[in-house]
């Protein structure tokens, strides 16, 4: 993972990480797994969210990886102040994966590193 | 949401669309002007010093303005087509912008250098050039400094030149990490990000020339002669591209109120979110309120005042819909009506490039967006003198800013208010 990636890497854990405890969640469980090309970051917790909010919530992190925009506005994902759309980040990961069972949500995107 | 096979399948149609538009143009052009007054105008208007208001249409002829307009934008398609980029909100915003300000300021001689620098950027930093070409497109900005120096100070051509290419080269090569950094000033609340940063740019080239007795003062050359035809240009735009929207979504327009209760705080790619045939109706829709508006005030129609509603159409791709630039503009207006001339140019130029702060409205209601309209009315005239009229985005050097000062007030008030609701303590000290 070079330096670029390493940053970006970070931006998108605190992005997520910054929506559980936004959502008012007690405890989050983060892990980072780093390899030669892409990076899983998964994130759970345990917090209450309606329907609406998981689907707008799988909206933004299936909208198509878009690295033109990234490489400029990907800064603008940890600038938000109260914001908590995590729109900016669907634009920056190839996979995501949403579950939200009895109370626990768990959010697994996937980064590959590939232009 | 359209995944990125729609986008990807849609990009012929865009280039086409913009293919189209520039040939049209340049049929135009060729249509009101001999071959050898379009020559002798767009040498004009490229060895014009162009700072801010030089309304190329009066600088160079209506038909050389038209085949500017035509050769800027066929130049980027050309860099979108080579680079392997496909068209999205920030391109579309970025070609109808720059293509705007090609009626007052940006023209081949100030944009090439700039967009050389950024690709030896882009070369240096290994990163593809299509990762950058908002910054390459956008960086056109700060063209002004380049003409200026080359046309504008009266230095021998032989020394002028080169150092005016050379300035441009390594703006080029400046503007991609300076205008990313900027982007955390506003918090993205300033749609014409890079204005900012080729405000800042020319504030620092205009201290340099003060430094060596050399003042660079605004100008104001406005074509007063061609208003049928510019009202003519921006209702065919607009039209075209409601209609091209239309067809595209096959006349279904359900989902527009999702697009409305977008903020547009940056990045809001409108393509991404909402498809192309939706963004492009909320284009052609965005366009033609502020022509509605600009009629409506029986303002001038000139090349600054189409640049800015070519503007607004471009930027209802990344950000503008009605919803969030009606309550700016009616902000900028009271200000306008209370402390200026409001028919003038240089009234109505800011009030429709203060929908650069629509985010405001959209984020924090209809008041805040008034009031910001209001405010950038009072900064955007306080800022020209500090680059000159160097850097044509002026509005969004001053919108940069308003936005600035005014978001995290608002963000500190939002959280009061929401500790309030919930009965939480305002501090906790360590000890307790």
């Amino acid at each position: 993972m070079n330096r670029r990636e390493f940053q970006k890497t970070s931006n998108i854990v605190r992005a997520l990480s910054q929506y559980f405890l936004m959502k008012g969640c007690a405890e989050v469980t983060l892990v980072v797994r780093p390899s030669e090309d892409h990076c899983t970051i998964t994130v759970a917790g345990s917090l209450v969210i309606n329907e609406q909010e998981l689907e707008e919530l799988s909206g933004w992190l299936n909208q198509p990886k878009t690295a033109e925009m990234e490489y400029y506005y990907d800064d603008l994902l940890i600038s938000a102040l109260e914001d908590n759309e995590l729109s900016l980040l669907g634009l920056m990961i190839d996979q995501s994966q949403v579950s939200y069972q009895d109370g626990m949500l768990q959010i697994k995107v996937t980064r590959y590193f590939r232009e | 949401m359209p995944t990125d096979i729609d986008i990807k399948k849609n990009h012929p149609l865009m280039m086409r669309y913009f293919i189209i538009l520039a040939l049209v143009s340049i049929a135009i052009a060729f249509f009101i002007n001999t071959p050898a007054q379009l020559w002798e105008g767009l040498v004009r208007i490229n060895t014009d010093p162009c700072h801010l208001f030089s309304d190329f249409v009066a600088v160079g002829g209506l038909g050389a303005t038209l085949l500017n307009v035509a050769l800027v934008i066929l130049f980027e398609l050309a860099i979108i087509h080579f680079s392997k980029a496909t068209i999205t909100g920030p391109s579309l915003a970025a070609l109808l912008t720059t293509g705007g300000f090609a009626f007052f300021g940006t023209n081949l001689f100030n944009t090439l250098p700039i967009v050389l620098g950024v690709i030896v950027y882009s070369r240096i930093e290994k990163t593809p050039l299509r990762n950058l070409l908002i910054q390459a497109f956008m960086g056109t900005a700060i063209g002004p400094l380049i003409n200026y120096l080359a046309f504008g100070i009266g230095l021998e051509l032989t020394f002028s030149l080169p150092l005016a290419l050379a300035i441009g080269f390594l703006i080029g090569l400046i503007i991609p990490p300076l205008s990313s950094s900027f982007l955390r000033f506003h918090h993205g609340y300033n749609l014409y990000n890079i204005g900012f940063t080729a405000g800042i740019i020319g504030m620092i080239a205009v201290a340099v020339f003060r430094l060596f007795g050399i003042e660079v003062n605004p100008v104001s050359i406005i074509d007063t002669a061609h208003r049928p035809q510019l009202v003519i240009l921006i209702v065919v735009i607009s039209l075209s591209l409601v209609i091209f929207g239309l067809i595209l979504n096959k006349g279904n327009i359900r989902d527009y109120p999702k697009l409305l209760s977008n903020s547009g705080r940056l990045l809001s790619d409108f393509v991404v979110l909402h498809g192309n045939g939706l963004t492009l109706f909320n284009m052609g829709v965005t366009g033609f309120l502020s022509l509605v508006f600009v009629l409506g005030l029986r303002g001038p129609v000139n090349g600054p005042i189409v640049g800015a509603m070519l503007t607004i159409t471009g930027f209802g791709a990344l950000g503008k819909h009605p919803r969030n630039i009606v309550p700016v503009m009616l902000g900028s207006l009271v200000a306008c009506f209370f402390h200026r001339d409001l028919n003038s140019t240089e009234s109505i130029v800011p009030i429709l490039f203060g929908t650069t702060l629509a985010p405001m409205a959209g984020r924090f209601g209809f008041l805040v967006g008034m009031i910001a309209g209001y405010l950038h009315i009072g900064v955007v005239g306080h800022v020209l003198p500090l680059h000159g009229g160097l850097n044509l985005y002026n509005n969004g050097f001053s919108g940069g800013f308003v936005a600035a000062v005014m978001v995290p007030l608002l963000e500190a008030g939002k959280n009061a208010i929401d500790r309030r609701k919930t009965n939480e303590p305002t501090r906790i000290s360590k000890d307790q």
